[in-house]
């Protein structure tokens, strides 16, 4: 996909106006423009049902003090409109027609059904007792330049997402198979024969579930997307947002939260990462943050405001859905270093569990870190081995207990991708990390 | 050139192609004030206006989404190529492009601004209970304009939210938080009814006593009626004609039968008086209409839009939503509640009252399944103790299968991701597992 852009120095002239409508006591301001094309196509019944083309274009110019903060968004990118809105005139907007908004949606519709239908025949071929296949995706390009005072940067973006759900019956019992392959390099292959046959595999397994009964238990977490454990658990609480409000990790920096041997951290440069940048969205230069090292925290995790507020340095988590939301602390790919251990032996030093191989999302509550996150596909651990599936189920806790209780790491570090949602505005994040044990977790269930 | 004007020009391009096509565009603007402790955070507007063009040839639709920017030759022009090029894939979609004829201009809703109640939703953003408190509030005012080759449609609507989010330290210095929500047509609306809906909650929640761990739960079991909203969505997504044709509904050929508590009717009404929505006309054009899809227990219909009508039984068209602009429009409600009861809940045994859970929107809607975690309140005989650390699973069939008893009030659920919002009256069940 090309997207026809503005060139970043165009957008010298907004930079003038941000300079001019800054007033004394204003920290800092910047002004993000986008302009985002996607190809997003729902698929069922081994047909394409329907396909969407949407290309949207908008800015939103922002000041923030120490005290609060204000915005205005716009949907134009024009740059004499936009410096005209950000000086604070929004009656004379004027969206010229613009050449060029076309383009790409054919070869790109042609790409992803390619790939779905791969993925679909894949499927169906694992097992005889898959009923259906439902797919939606998502192909997406962003085009992103941040205005600050200081500078003008501008950066391409892409995502590849795919939302695979397989239906497998049995009788009168049916399963669900969930996936979430993706991508935010365009040339790395999604693999469709792969994901087809895992999703099959997932669903198919769900159908031998069992339920497990409500009690707390040891549980061993799979390494990729498992990792949104740690995202929604521990890193949401290290949100300088949440941190301001007074979340259980505040006032901790320097101290120790996690078991020696865990160290986390948010990455926004990892290859292929789906929360992947160079530049966040308030034009901050991407790089890793620390936030745990050897079980010591060692940093919040800041956007603009957070980080005037509280007086600490900016770590290029400043992200926004698009130019209609304001950018917020959010992570970008949370990554948790692997260990030495091989997961093979972490499943056998466990003498009764639960192994949540696949897992989907998650919730906390940040004021005091109960958490909880849906298992997918997970087996009991009896005498070190793995036995029967459980039927989907949840466990929760608290972030602290988890990154207190973690008591094995694997060597086996996986990538895994997720959209992360907070205050409407829906990300996505990337999840890295080898299988992980935890020592006691609250698992919620029917069984007897 | 107005809007009313751009559509036009978008559906002559495509008549002078040959293709059928509707044209629709929502232009937004959004406040925003996020309040703490009684101090602005955060405030501003966003204003955007997104065209929707939905392209229709033989049997096969492509929406495009631009903004008023585009050049309409240049959008139909793909639109085109995308149709003829979704001609060489293997058995591609099916729509209806038929739409409704007429036209007319209908008042729909308006709000009013943020701006004029600023002073009242600081004011709320204090809490003397709460060592932290914290008020998002969003006002939402849209015009819709909606042109096809037979109906020319144009209205307003409003949604107002309110979010308090409240954390207090108790006696053993642990965190207490509760967030408690509303939403309706107007900020307005909303804060007239702050005390009962929101703070009275809000204060119980944070004030109540830890249940001791050695006291157990009560057997008796009332589902908030946010709660229970929160799994009225799962019924929604199943009772989509889509979801049937494709064969994954909960509710598979049970039309006629019955799928729950004969105290259960569940209704979508687009135009409910102080529903959090109100869309005088769904986005193919087609007026609005209340439905009852469950009545008193028994399945009586499908959410439909104009491409399902023929081939899933007991569905009508009407319910056709774009979850956002830019995506196709699909079967999907719009107010979507359980009705409540005429006389209150009566409870006169211990009973556990879920408040809060994380993860419910979790839930497999495949197979109904759920489990959550869950904050409760346990009122015995005019005494609240709260207890925390709860899990919460069942089947959602199972579970409205086993409501004995509604309460009188709707409260909403009303999720970002959708168009939607769901309400429920608290509901006393049976079936329910809860794990401590």
């Amino acid at each position: 996909m090309n997207l026809v852009s503005p060139q970043a120095d165009e957008y010298e002239v907004v930079r003038r106006a941000l300079l001019r409508s800054t007033s004394v006591g204003v920290d800092s301001a910047n002004v993000f423009i986008e302009r985002r094309r996607k190809v997003a196509v729902r698929f069922a019944d081994s047909r394409i049902v329907d396909l969407a083309v949407s290309r949207r274009a908008g800015s939103c110019a922002r000041w923030i003090s120490s005290r609060d903060s204000r915005y205005r968004a716009v949907d134009s990118i024009d740059p004499s409109t936009v410096a005209l809105c950000v000086g604070g005139d929004s009656t004379q907007l004027t969206r010229l027609p613009t050449s060029g908004t076309a383009g790409g949606a054919i070869e790109t519709a042609e790409d992803v059904k390619k790939l779905v239908g791969e993925l679909d025949r894949a499927a169906r071929d694992t097992d005889s007792r898959v009923r259906q296949v439902l797919v939606d995706a998502e192909w997406q390009e962003q085009l992103v330049v941040v205005v600050t005072l200081d500078g003008i940067v501008a950066e391409k973006r892409h995502l590849r997402y795919l939302t695979v759900r397989v239906v497998a019956g049995e009788g009168c019992r049916v399963a669900a198979g969930f996936y979430t392959p993706a991508s935010s390099d365009p040339s790395s292959g999604l693999d469709p024969v792969q994901i087809g046959r895992e999703a099959a595999r997932r669903a198919v397994t769900s159908l031998a579930g069992w339920p497990v009964p409500p009690r707390r238990m040891p549980v061993v977490v799979g390494p990729g997307r498992g990792m949104v454990l740690i995202h929604e658990a521990c890193c949401h609480p290290l949100e300088a947002d949440e941190i301001s409000r007074g979340s259980i990790y505040a006032g901790c920096l320097g101290q120790r939260i996690a078991a020696p041997g865990v160290s986390i951290v948010d990455d926004p440069l990892v290859p292929t990462g789906v929360g992947t940048y160079q530049w966040d969205d308030e034009g901050t230069p991407a790089s890793a943050t620390i936030m745990v090292e050897d079980g010591i925290l060692r940093s919040y995790l800041t956007d603009a405001a957070t980080a005037v507020q509280l007086g600490v340095r900016k770590t290029s988590n400043g992200r926004r859905e698009g130019f209609l939301d304001i950018p917020i602390p959010r992570m970008s790919n949370t990554c948790v270093r692997p260990g030495d251990l091989d997961p093979e032996q972490i499943i056998a030093n466990t003498t009764s569990g639960l192994y949540a191989q696949h897992v989907g999302g998650g919730e906390v509550v940040e004021a005091t870190g109960d958490f909880a996150f849906r298992v997918l596909n997970g087996f009991l651990i009896e005498d070190g081995k793995l036995a029967d599936p459980v039927q989907e189920t949840t466990v929760q806790g608290n972030g602290t207990e988890v990154l207190l209780g973690i008591d094995a790491v694997g060597n086996d570090v996986r990538l895994g991708a997720a959209k992360c949602g907070k205050f409407s505005a829906l990300v996505p994040v990337g999840v890295q990390g080898p299988t992980l044990r935890i020592r006691s977790l609250l698992v919620g269930g029917t069984g007897e | 050139m107005s809007i009313e004007a751009l559509l036009e020009t978008y559906l002559d391009e495509c008549a002078r192609q040959g293709v059928q096509a509707e044209a629709r565009a929502v232009a937004s603007r959004r406040e925003e004030l996020v309040a703490r402790n009684g101090a602005v955070e955060s405030d501003g507007v966003a204003d955007d206006t997104v065209v929707s063009l939905a392209m229709g040839e033989g049997d096969r639709r492509v929406v495009l989404a631009n903004g008023v920017d585009a050049d309409p030759r240049e959008v139909v022009d793909e639109g085109v190529a995308v149709l003829h090029a979704m001609s060489a894939f293997d058995g591609t979609g099916r729509v209806g492009m038929v739409a409704n004829a007429g036209s007319g201009q209908c008042a729909g809703r308006t709000a009013g601004s943020l701006a004029e109640v600023r002073d009242e939703l600081l004011d709320r953003s204090r809490l003397a209970e709460a060592r932290e408190c914290e008020l998002r509030s969003t006002q939402i005012a849209r015009s819709v304009h909606f042109v096809s080759s037979k109906t020319r449609l144009t209205y307003r609507t409003s949604l107002a939210s309110l979010l308090l989010r409240a954390t207090r330290s108790n006696e053993d210095d642990e965190a207490v938080h509760v967030d408690s929500s509303d939403s309706g047509p107007d900020m307005r609306v909303l804060l007239d009814a702050f005390d009962t809906r929101i703070l009275h909650n809000v204060r119980r929640q944070l004030t109540a006593p830890a249940l001791p761990v050695a006291r157990a739960l009560p057997v008796r079991v009332v589902l908030d009626g946010r709660v229970a909203a929160a799994l009225v969505w799962m019924l929604a997504e199943s009772l989509s004609a889509e979801a049937v044709e494709q064969g994954w509904s909960l509710f598979q050929g049970r039309l006629g039968q019955t799928v729950s508590s004969d105290l259960v009717s569940v209704v979508d009404d687009p135009m409910l008086a102080g529903g959090p929505r109100c869309f005088p006309f769904d986005d193919e054009g087609v007026p609005a209409c209340r439905r009852t899809f469950i009545d008193h227990g028994k399945l009586t219909g499908f959410l439909g839009s104009r491409a399902f009508v023929e081939t899933v039984e007991g569905s009508r068209p009407g319910h056709a939503r774009q979850p956002d602009a830019t995506s196709a429009p699909r079967p999907a409600p719009s107010n979507f509640f359980i009705e409540p009861a005429e006389t209150p809940l009566l409870l006169d045994a211990p009973t556990l009252r879920i408040v809060q859970t994380h993860g419910i929107r979790l839930a497999n809607n495949i197979t109904g399944e759920f489990s959550t975690g869950a904050t409760g309140l346990v009122e015995d005989d005019g005494k609240v103790w709260r207890v925390t650390g709860l899990s919460m699973a069942g089947n959602v069939i199972d579970l409205f299968r086993g409501v004995e008893g509604l309460g009188t009030g709707l409260q909403w659920s009303v999720p970002d991701e959708t168009e939607a919002s769901f309400g429920s009256p608290d509901l006393l069940v049976r079936g329910l597992t809860i794990g401590r």
